[in-house]
């Protein structure tokens, strides 16, 4: 079926669906429809009815253009590339897929992948969002793959379907590790700082959890305590600088390895810290803000990742 | 499986519903009853959210289903009874509408059951009836693929409803082309595959096989029509056409009934040769559901597969459950057998004894005044009586007792052609002459327009034959002597009354008039057979080509329509103007670009706005000030009509644009 797809045409949006990537088949409501439109037919015929030789055959014209509109409805339907955040391992990612009709006419659309399912109603000149979520299990690119569009409007006789075949992954990081080691504070000799998630949860620096604080400040065990959540005070005081190294870390296991930076680099970006990523290959200056930890974390998914 | 929204239900219903009118109106009122509880408690069960009815409640009434057909007809097979039960079966499924499929199913049936009230009734009317049902049909089924959206205001609805339905009827409108070229092309079945079962007819309107009091009473009423005739020679005038049916022979003093199968059956010994006289016609029956066919007497050239019995009816092979046409050549002049088998003889003289004895009475003192051979004479003078005594020519006579001709003859005399012929066929095997009542049709009324004679169940007449030794059968009929009206201008001309308060004269002539539509649509649709599918060919001059050759005759047009149909689908449906707002904001676009203006179609509004804005042309300062606001003005008040409730109405929408725009033209913009 992909070897066909491909030789009809691109099938990696942003797309505009035509006779090329449209296939129809009868549903099975349709065979079931026209089987009883033929023995209306033999019978209108046995008994020489006329009037109901006419239903019957307009009946049967009615299903044969129908596979026309099916397919009308989903002829030039533009598919954008999905939208989606990364997502650390473990979580769900989210595909954002949006979908547009140039005309002015209702449509009925369904999108599968694998056995999920979801539906659009996409009512005269607006744009449509589709959901796809996938579960991400490990770091790395996590491909959208191949999905469908399809469409039984009007009337479920026929079925029209399209096989997208996107080239829109979704990049999934490392899940941090839980415990990571003590942060190598190389150029801040003297100054030992005592990461709070390895000493006792004293109460200080502690305050009750705030609706839009990150959701990695919140203190564990003394939510559990408290009975509410409670979340760090933002260590942004300390103001220190950082170099996260790989050659720091002494485990042998490259997913660990990677896991434990993954962890670093979240606990110096919410300590405020300034701080740098060095692994084999690539070399971050230290710095501070969303979007450089994002292109770290980026790094750490796809590394070792040769496309 | 989804949960079907209460909305597909009510249409799933409302088909349905619109399906069964025709079996409501057609079948016995207590089918109509049942069905319509059905459809009730489903309605009431989906309003209140009702239990569903267990399974032992169902199967009860699935058996009441069945147990009530087969007390409404004696049986289920027959095709009314199964039709029938096809209804009651359907709204027994209404009750069980729970998934997409339910509902699939029954909205397919629908159309189905809808095809076998065509059995019954074939007007044009049904065919625009059966059109709406698909119509229907078809909406539901879409409505079975949206989900309900409860966003959806009132009008939004209403407006989207009213699109649909108009795109299932264009969808109607581009396949009837290709159903008509079906219709005449696609082959037919000679003969048919299967037979329908003989007793289990069960729609019998029309003259009966046998005549007791007040049958013929009740076809009075009856103006539906029992055929068409069309006359390839000079039309004979009224008072000649007496369309014959069943010849009675048995007379048990109350009831005539035809003779025994197997004397019926038998050939006549003389069968009349056509002459230069011959009058010869079509006619178009409508279904009777019976074996016999109505012609002139008598039937020289006849249908392939009828037969002449030994009293001169047409009988054919299978009953007429279908329109049917055919052609006939009578020969009037014809004289039958010169001389009476003694059985027949016989049969044409019994009468029930102990019966009628007043009549025997006065009809003895009669012949004595008329020696043998000299019976012309006496049954003139029998005929006489008719008109010297007062008798009456009325469609509601008094009820008659045991001795029916005596109290017909001496005391009530009044009735119609049933009585007199009756009594007349009595009073002449009485004095000795062999005597019998034939029923058929009489006259018809003739439609001018359409050139063709219209015979309604109303003209149904009975007159009497008498056997002369030197001339054979001789027709008489004793009803024109009291009521020559009857004969000249039909039964309701000669009774002066209306029959019921719906009896108008006006009515009945735009009824004669309409039936002209009817009798096109016999001709041209309903007829159309396998035959005349090879008459078609023949006249095409295509049937002397090879076989092969002509099935891509029949093929080609088909295809040429379906390539001719397809672009016609594929056509972009232009913009409705269900919301005018809409239209005249994009024409205000459409100008503003005209003017010179840039700018990107799907930046909303205020982006429009502002980037407008910087185009204006500064070398107007004046005007500037003017239209900046001009289009301030328009477009925010777009943004209130287009993305909040509060809505500007619709006219004043437009009545905005109509009055900024011209600020706005007047700034061209500045060239850059």
């Amino acid at each position: 079926m992909r070897r066909i797809g491909e030789r009809r045409g691109p099938l990696k949006p942003p797309l505009r669906l035509n006779y090329r990537q449209i296939f129809i088949l009868p549903s099975r409501f349709g065979l079931g429809f026209s089987f009883m439109t033929m023995v209306m037919t033999m019978a209108a015929l046995n008994f020489n009815n006329n009037l109901a030789l006419i239903l019957s055959y307009l009946l049967l014209s009615i299903l044969l253009f129908t596979s026309v509109l099916a397919y009308k409805n989903l002829a030039g339907v533009e598919i954008k590339p999905a939208i989606t955040a990364a997502v650390f391992a473990g979580e769900t990612a989210i595909f954002s897929i949006s979908i547009k009709v140039a005309k002015n006419r209702r449509w009925v659309l369904q999108c599968w992948q694998q056995t999920q399912q979801s539906q659009v109603n996409l009512t005269p000149g607006t744009q449509a969002q589709l959901l796809i979520r996938k579960q991400a299990n490990t770091r790395g690119r996590l491909p959208l793959g191949r999905w469908k569009l399809q469409s039984t409007w009007p009337y479920g006789f026929f079925r029209a379907w399209s096989w997208i075949l996107p080239a829109d992954y979704c990049v999934v990081y490392p899940t941090p590790a839980p415990a990571p080691p003590v942060l190598p504070f190389a150029g801040l000799q003297g100054q030992q700082l005592e990461p709070a998630q390895s000493g006792d949860d004293e109460l200080q620096g502690l305050h009750e959890y705030q609706h839009g604080e990150p959701l990695n400040r919140i203190a564990w065990r003394s939510s559990a305590r408290a009975d509410k959540l409670i979340s760090r005070e933002s260590e942004q005081t300390l103001g220190g600088e950082v170099s996260l190294n790989w050659d720091a870390i002494t485990t042998s296991s490259l997913e660990e390895k990677l896991s434990i930076l993954c962890a670093w680099a979240l606990q110096s970006e919410s300590m405020g810290l300034k701080w740098g990523l060095k692994i084999p290959g690539f070399e971050l200056k230290p710095d501070t803000g969303k979007a450089h930890l994002h292109q770290a974390l980026r790094q750490l998914a796809l590394f070792g990742d040769d496309e | 499986m989804n949960k079907l929204a209460t909305n597909s239900v009510h249409w799933s219903l409302a088909t349905l519903a619109l399906a069964s009118i025709p079996g409501w109106m057609l079948f016995p009122v207590q089918i109509m009853l049942f069905s319509l509880a059905l459809l009730g408690w489903r309605l009431l069960a989906l309003h209140f959210s009702w239990k569903a009815l267990s399974v032992l409640l169902k199967i009860v009434l699935v058996l009441c289903g069945f147990a009530l057909v087969y007390l409404s007809y004696g049986h289920v097979f027959g095709r009314q009874a199964a039709s029938a039960l096809l209804l009651l079966m359907m709204s027994l499924k209404s009750l069980e509408l729970y998934t997409q499929r339910d509902c699939r199913v029954l909205l397919s049936l629908t159309v189905f059951m809808v095809a076998t009230f065509f059995l019954f009734r074939q007007s044009p009317g049904m065919l625009i009836y059966g059109i709406a049902v698909v119509l229907l049909m078809l909406h539901s089924l879409n409505q079975l693929l949206t989900p309900s959206t409860a966003s959806q205001t009132q009008s939004g609805a209403l407006t989207s409803t009213a699109m649909e339905v108009f795109s299932g009827f264009r969808l109607i409108l581009i396949a009837i082309p290709l159903a008509a070229v079906l219709f005449v092309v696609f082959p037919r079945l000679a003969t048919p595959l299967w037979g329908v079962n003989e007793n289990s007819l069960d729609g019998k309107t029309g003259l009966s096989e046998d005549m007791s009091p007040g049958s013929i009473q009740n076809l009075f009423m009856d103006d539906s029509p029992a055929f068409r005739v069309e006359f390839e020679t000079s039309r004979p005038s009224n008072s000649e056409l007496y369309w014959r049916g069943p010849v009675l022979w048995n007379f048990d003093g109350r009831r005539w009934t035809t003779l025994f199968r197997g004397y019926r059956e038998l050939p006549p010994k003389e069968i009349p040769t056509p002459t230069t006289n011959d009058i010869a016609y079509q006619i178009q029956l409508e279904p009777s559901e019976r074996r016999w066919l109505y012609a002139l007497d008598y039937p020289v050239i006849k249908p392939k597969d009828s037969q002449l019995t030994i009293d001169y009816q047409l009988i054919t092979e299978i009953p007429v459950t279908n329109p049917r046409r055919y052609r006939v050549v009578s020969e009037p002049a014809f004289t039958a057998t010169p001389e009476l088998m003694r059985t027949l003889r016989q049969f044409a003289l019994d009468l029930p004894p102990d019966y009628n004895p007043q009549s025997r009475a006065w009809i003895n003192a009669l012949k004595s005044n008329y020696p043998a051979g000299s019976e012309r004479l006496l049954i003139q003078a029998v005929l006489d009586n008719f008109t010297q005594q007062e008798f009456y020519y009325s469609l509601n006579p008094p009820p008659l007792g045991r001795h029916s001709v005596d109290e017909f003859l001496f005391s009530t005399r009044s009735g119609y052609c049933e009585h007199y012929a009756s009594a007349f066929t009595v009073l002449m095997r009485m004095a000795g002459i062999p005597a019998r009542v034939v029923t058929g049709y009489q006259g018809g009324y003739y439609n001018a327009t359409g050139e063709y004679l219209l015979v309604r169940q109303s003209d149904a007449h009975a007159w009497s034959e008498v056997w002369l030794d030197s001339s054979g059968w001789v027709r008489i009929d004793p009803t024109s002597k009291v009521a020559p009206e009857r004969i000249l201008s039909g039964a309701r001309a000669a009774i002066g009354e209306a029959r019921n308060w719906h009896d108008f004269n006006w009515l009945r002539q735009l009824r004669n008039q309409v039936d002209l539509i009817q009798h096109f649509w016999n001709r041209w649709v309903i007829d159309f057979s396998a035959s005349s599918q090879s008459r078609l060919l023949q006249a095409l001059n295509l049937d002397q080509i090879e076989k092969r050759w002509l099935v891509w005759i029949l093929v080609l047009p088909v295809v040429l329509l379906i390539a001719l149909s397809i672009p016609l689908l594929l056509r972009p449906r232009s913009f409705t103007d269900s919301n005018p707002n809409l239209n005249a904001y994009r024409s205000y676009l459409a100008s503003l670009r005209k003017a010179g203006f840039k700018f990107t179609d799907s930046d909303s509004s205020s982006a429009i706005s502002a980037s407008l804005g910087s185009q204006l042309n500064k070398q107007k300062p004046e005007l500037k000030g003017t239209a900046l606001d001009a289009i301030r003005v328009i477009g925010k008040a777009w943004n209130r009509q287009h993305y909040s409730k509060d809505k500007t109405a619709d006219t004043e929408f437009i009545k905005l644009i109509k009055e900024y725009l011209p600020h706005i033209l007047a700034v061209k913009p500045s060239k850059q």
